[in-house]
């Protein structure tokens, strides 16, 4: 019984090992052999160090398939493997594969590190991914990251689920559609949040003009 | 004059039976107000207003109103309609063409019915944004002595972190009134707190109201369908519609909530493009490309494979995947007749980090 444990323990460190030389399989066929040890001497760094390997992977295959040459491959994968580490910084010291990857892409984005932050904070029970995801994406549609920053923390505090957060970025899929039908969303950007109502301008969603209290 | 209330409408109508996705927020907002109009003792003022708004595509359209009961027991009321479309013209610069209509009454005087057309040229790159516009429509309120209506308007803004400074001025003929409005706001953005200031003045041939007003609106989010609005300020007369100028502070809630919203199923989210979603269920993607074309795409759900896409429809390709896509961000590329890799036309581009973009698909 009292060795139970220590079986228990070399199983799951041979089932860890066998996974990592399956993924690192997956390479090995796509690249020289020079090529695939530095990929390999990469993905063991980031390992040992605690992050996933799984994008790291991902941006490999994502290279062969482009063409890109195996020197940039290379380069590419060790870059990645430092943001993502700079990523788990920035969200307080911990995150899963699909929040180091989502946290990369937006800081790459230019969203700033104090929102990562900010969003671990106020979903400190939740998983941080799409809330990342969708800045990263609004910035990608042309918003300014610090109002995208703004638009999602904003969601986030008001304790918006996954789902209405991803919905965001289609409420500026039209530029014509010039607000958001999300109170406080994009709309607010003006002009037309300000003049809404007053003027010739569109009626800010959500916020009917400013009708009330009327004649006595 | 009633006919802008109609256009407005058919223009509600007219977006209904398109294919693309429709959102519709309903909002009710409920205050208590205490409140000086002009020519009026104070009175407090207890408000509910309804209001619906619809957008797809490149259409806008609403409808609201507002029932207010005043401390002497009369009532007020309020009802319009409006509807916006428009389009990119080229480059920052857009086209958009709005028509709102409006009636108002107090007790058991006749109503104020007002409505116009509203032409606007607007000019967006990033956090500047520049439009010119006006309106021409008509009112019957009394005390214009005629009922057409004309105005321009200009204005600007540029967006700061968490500060937006907005300017306006606006020339406005309304029967024998005409005046100019010159107005300055700042919209501001902390966490749960939204903060709008104006202020403004008004110059010209003026029948009766404030020349000068000054006015803060500050909403504070509870939760995303519950949020407390409080506000204080004055606003000047509004000759057209009829309502008078006012000193007031007031406190409330809004409850919004969007329905029609098509929520995604199967954990999938659904992008609007046109009238064609990109993804039609957890499985299924489909993608705009070149009619009677070889496409294929590949995505890190392919493991960066190619994978064939079948024309669904001339100009729509659909590939359905062995399994669903997992929640997160995702990239994805296509390629036509064995070209190049590029962006699908319905996602947004981001840095591929080989000299090339993909497509940026975000799954709930």
């Amino acid at each position: 019984m009292k060795y139970a444990g220590a079986v228990v323990l070399g199983l799951v460190v041979v089932t860890v090992r066998l996974d990592a030389q399956a993924n690192d399989d997956r390479l090995r066929g796509l690249f020289d052999p020079p090529t695939y040890a530095q990929l390999h001497a990469v993905l063991d760094s980031a390992r040992t160090a605690g992050l996933p390997t799984e994008p790291l992977i991902d941006k490999a295959l994502e290279g062969s398939a482009k063409h890109a040459s195996s020197d940039r491959i290379v380069t590419v994968v060790r870059d990645l493997s430092a943001r993502l580490a700079d990523t788990r910084t920035a969200l307080g010291g911990y995150g899963t594969a699909d929040e180091l990857s989502a946290g990369t892409a937006a800081l790459r984005a230019g969203i700033a590190p104090a929102t990562l932050a900010d969003l671990r904070r106020l979903r400190h029970n939740e998983q941080v991914t799409i809330p990342l995801a969708v800045a990263a994406e609004l910035v990608a549609r042309g918003v300014r990251p610090d109002s995208a920053s703004a638009q999602v923390l904003r969601l986030a505090a008001a304790g918006a689920p996954d789902v209405e957060l991803a919905t965001l970025p289609r409420s500026l899929a039209s530029p014509s559609v010039v607000s958001s039908l999300y109170p406080g969303g994009p709309g607010f950007s003006a002009p037309t949040a300000v003049d809404g109502g007053k003027s010739s301008g569109p009626v800010e969603a959500g916020r009917p003009p400013k009708r009330s209290p009327q004649r006595p | 004059m009633r006919w802008p209330i109609g256009v407005a409408i058919a223009g509600v109508l007219s977006g209904l039976p398109c294919r693309a996705a429709a959102q519709f927020l309903t909002t009710i907002d409920a205050n208590v107000a205490n409140a000086t109009y002009d020519g009026y003792l104070t009175s407090a003022v207890y408000t509910v207003a309804p209001s619906v708004v619809f957008g797809i595509g490149p259409i806008r359209a609403g409808a609201d109103g507002a029932y207010s009961e005043f401390e002497s027991g009369h009532g007020s009321g309020i009802v319009g309609v409006n509807a916006l479309g428009g389009t990119k013209i080229y480059g920052p610069l857009y086209w958009e063409l709005g028509a709102e209509g409006t009636a108002l009454w107090y007790r058991s005087n006749p109503p104020v019915v007002s409505g116009d057309f509203t032409p606007r040229l607007r000019f967006d790159r990033g956090p500047f944004k520049a439009w010119v516009g006006g309106a021409f429509g008509s009112s019957d309120n009394d005390s214009l002595h005629g009922s057409f209506v004309d105005r321009f308007d200009a204005g600007l803004s540029y967006a700061l972190p968490h500060v937006t400074p907005v300017f306006t001025i606006a020339t406005t003929h309304a029967g024998h009134a005409q005046y100019t409005d010159v107005d300055a706001a700042i919209q501001s953005e902390l966490g749960r707190f939204s903060l709008i200031a104006t202020g403004g003045h008004r110059a010209g041939t003026l029948l009766g109201g404030s020349a000068s007003w000054l006015s803060a609106e500050l909403h504070v989010t509870l939760t995303s369908n519950l949020s407390f609005v409080f506000a204080g300020g004055s606003y000047p007369v509004d000759l057209v519609r009829g309502t008078p100028g006012a000193r007031f502070i007031s406190a409330g809630v809004r409850l919004s909530r969007p329905f029609g919203v098509h929520k995604p199923s199967m954990g999938a989210v659904r992008y609007s493009n046109s009238s064609n979603d990109v993804l039609v269920d957890a499985r299924t993607l489909r993608f705009t490309a070149q009619a009677n074309a070889h496409v294929e795409l590949m995505a890190d759900f392919t493991n960066w494979q190619p994978v064939p896409m079948t024309e669904v429809r001339p100009g729509l390709f659909q590939v359905t995947l062995p399994e669903a896509i997992r929640s997160g961000p995702h990239r994805v590329n296509i390629r036509v007749d064995n070209g190049d890799w590029s962006v699908p036309n319905e996602l947004p581009p981001v840095i591929d980090d080989f000299g090339g973009k993909a497509g940026a698909l975000v799954v709930p």
